[in-house]
Order: C-alpha cells, then sequence, then structure tokens
C-alpha cells in the first residue's frame, strides 16, 4: 500500500490552517521529500510549504500503510477494543482531571463528567479544573427496533471515514452523506437526525473515553422499543472494524455495547466541555485507573 | 540498554544538541505527539512486551530518567 491523496477530502479554502512544514509532514506521514512531492501533485494542498495538520493526518490514517504516524497512533491507542465482553462491562474506577491553562487567569466554564451506571464521587470544580473520581460499569444489549436496527446497519455500510475536520464542520453532518467523511459528533448528529424521523427517540451525547487523552467523543442515547435507552456509537464501530482482534461485540452494529471506558457529560454535540474567554487556552483531560486504596 | 532512546530522540531532533538526562522532553519539544507513539514501540520492542495506555502517564516520558526508572529500571544511565 503506498500513500496516495486521490481519497483525501479536502477543506475548503476558508477552513484550512498551514500549520505544518515539509519536515513535520514527512515525520507524519513515514515517506521521504519525492513521496511529497507526489502527494501535492495528486491533490494534497500546500500553501507557501506549510500543510493542514488535520489533512496530514487524515491521509496518514487512512493511507493503509499501517506506518504513518496517525496510523500507528490509533493503533495503540485502540488496543483495548481486543479486550473480552467481560473486561469490557466490568466496574472500573478512575480519577478524571478536566483543565484549562491560561496566562489570563479567567475562569472558564467547564463540564463535569457524569456515569452510566456507576457513580462520580470527590467532584471538585474550581475555576479552570474539574476533578473526580468516575465509577464507571459497560452495558450490554442488542438493539430490538427493526427501524433502528436498520438506520444503524446502514450507517455502517455507507462508508463513511471518521476524519479530524476544522472546528467550523466538525458538527457537520451533511458531509456523511455527501462525502462519506464524519467525526464522533457529526456521525452522532446524523445518526440522531436519522432515528428523529423514524420516530425513535435519540438524542446525541459527548465526553471522554477512559484513556484516550484528551479526546472528546460523542455517541447518542437511543430510547429502544424495549424500553431501554442504549448507546449507540456509531464511530466506535467503525473504529473497532479496523482493529485486528476486535472485540466482536464492539463490531457488531447490532449490538449496543457501552463499554466501561464512556465517561459522558450533560452536553449535547455542538455544546463545549470547556469554554474560556481566550484562543489559546490549553485543555488537558486525564482519565487514569485509580490506585487502589492500600 | 536504553541509549536507544537517546539515539532515537537525536534522530528525530537533530537541531537539539546534547540531551541530559534530566532534560524536560515535553516542554523543550524533543519528545512531542508523534513522536511519543514511535517512542512506545520501541520501548514495546525493547521490553518484548505490550504497554497499556492505562498504565502509563505524561510523567513517565518526560525525562531520560523517568523512562528509564519507569521501563528499564535496572539499567545503568
Amino acid at each position: 500500500m503506498t500513500l496516495s491523496a486521490a481519497d483525501l477530502f479536502v477543506f475548503p479554502a476558508a477552513h484550512r490552517v498551514p500549520d505544518t512544514d515539509r519536515v513535520a509532514a514527512a515525520q507524519i506521514l513515514g515517506c521521504d521529500d519525492r513521496a511529497l512531492d507526489e502527494l501535492v501533485h495528486s491533490g494534497l494542498p500546500v500553501a507557501d510549504g506549510l500543510f493542514d495538520s488535520r489533512e496530514l493526518f487524515n491521509l496518514g490514517l487512512h493511507s493503509g500503510t499501517g506506518r504513518t504516524v496517525p496510523e500507528l497512533a490509533f493503533a495503540y491507542s485502540l488496543r483495548w477494543m481486543r479486550g473480552s465482553t467481560e473486561s469490557l462491562l466490568a466496574a472500573r474506577r478512575s480519577t478524571f482531571a478536566l483543565e484549562v491553562e491560561c496566562d489570563c487567569g479567567a475562569p472558564s466554564t467547564l463540564a463535569t463528567p457524569e456515569s452510566y451506571d456507576g457513580a462520580v464521587l470527590d467532584l471538585a470544580v474550581a475555576d479552570n479544573s474539574v476533578t473526580a473520581t468516575v465509577h464507571t460499569r459497560g452495558a450490554l444489549s442488542p438493539l430490538v427496533s427493526p427501524a433502528l436496527r436498520t438506520i444503524v446497519r446502514d450507517f455502517a455500510e455507507l462508508g463513511v471515514r471518521w476524519v479530524k475536520l476544522p472546528d467550523g464542520l466538525r458538527d457537520d453532518e451533511t458531509l456523511v452523506a455527501s462525502h462519506r467523511v464524519a467525526t464522533c459528533e457529526s456521525a452522532s448528529r446524523y445518526l440522531a437526525a436519522q432515528c428523529a424521523a423514524a420516530g425513535i427517540p435519540a438524542v446525541t451525547r459527548i465526553g471522554w473515553v477512559i484513556g484516550m487523552l484528551d479526546l472528546v467523543h460523542a455517541w447518542v442515547e437511543v430510547t429502544d422499543d424495549d424500553g431501554v435507552t442504549k448507546v449507540v456509537d456509531p464511530i466506535f464501530t467503525l473504529f473497532a472494524d479496523t482493529i485486528p482482534n476486535a472485540n466482536p461485540d464492539l463490531v457488531d452494529p447490532l449490538t449496543a455495547l457501552r463499554t466501561n471506558r464512556l465517561v459522558p457529560t450533560a452536553l449535547r454535540v455542538g455544546d463545549r466541555v470547556a469554554l474560556h474567554p481566550c484562543a489559546t487556552a490549553r485543555v488537558t483531560t486525564r482519565i487514569q485507573p485509580a490506585k487502589e486504596p492500600r | 540498554m536504553t541509549a536507544f532512546i537517546t539515539d532515537f530522540l537525536k534522530t528525530k531532533c537533530p537541531d537539539s544538541g546534547p540531551i541530559a538526562e534530566t532534560d524536560d522532553l515535553v516542554a523543550t519539544g524533543v519528545l512531542n505527539s508523534m513522536h511519543f507513539v514511535e517512542l512506545l514501540y520501541l520501548i514495546e520492542e525493547e521490553l518484548a512486551t505490550e504497554i497499556s495506555m492505562d498504565e502509563v502517564t505524561t510523567e513517565d516520558f518526560r525525562t531520560i530518567a523517568n523512562i528509564r526508572a519507569r521501563f528499564f529500571p535496572h539499567s545503568r544511565a
């Protein structure tokens, strides 16, 4: 497999941020100068010698070479998807820390963690940080509603690729059907809209995934025909399909597997987990296994 | 035993100059998010085992000394 820009989703010019030089671009893509020239020739945008790091990320992630930085990072951070169903459902206890760093000293508006079938303990909210101990637990149930099953299966068969998108496009669910690209947010919006059109109660939700640093994830909560509200996670189903030996329950789009790594907020797609007046503020999230008390 | 870490960092950041055991690799930009994953795989290869993301923190990689203490506790500087 060789790198190709043929299938790259090229951002509209107004959304592009040229922030990465050739040396860094070649490192991200694991290629040499000549290959980079060929990519530019075949459509990878560059302006004054600078690339958009998100376009490079997307190109690398879907290159199929197995040697680009995005592919290596994903393969590493999604290893947990190979776990047994029992391990994905078991109770977990994690420390949570959301922090905004900025010299201005102004306070931020921060989301707090919630828990499905678990608990949030020791919650401490300050101007620019939230800490807590989060107890999580997974749940597994097949989707019952025939209409819901059709919607979820159709999405899985749409051939959508998860990509990084500029902020202005991140929640745009129209790109799912028009370009077969989606973020967690836009995929969730797309699926929730499909459910609503079919009369199935569904809302989007955003939150975090234990172990995946700083990633704000999104999914859909659907009330199925059996009256149970289930988590449908269209993007994780796509991710799991790329991981060798992934748990079959994660790959199966007709099984609602809410893993014990999911930490929800009360927020929907379109909301932000951290709001701060300065654009340069640095937001970090750390959720790690809590050490057992001695 | 951990010379491969210094070699890796110098290859990735040839302009960084000498890297001391206690230099902050993150703050100085020697170790960025791109190199981080590659370094993880290198350490796994050296240890011949997988390192779970649940078991590591940024602090484990902040200095060469930290990396040594965390992953190669029996090696000498």
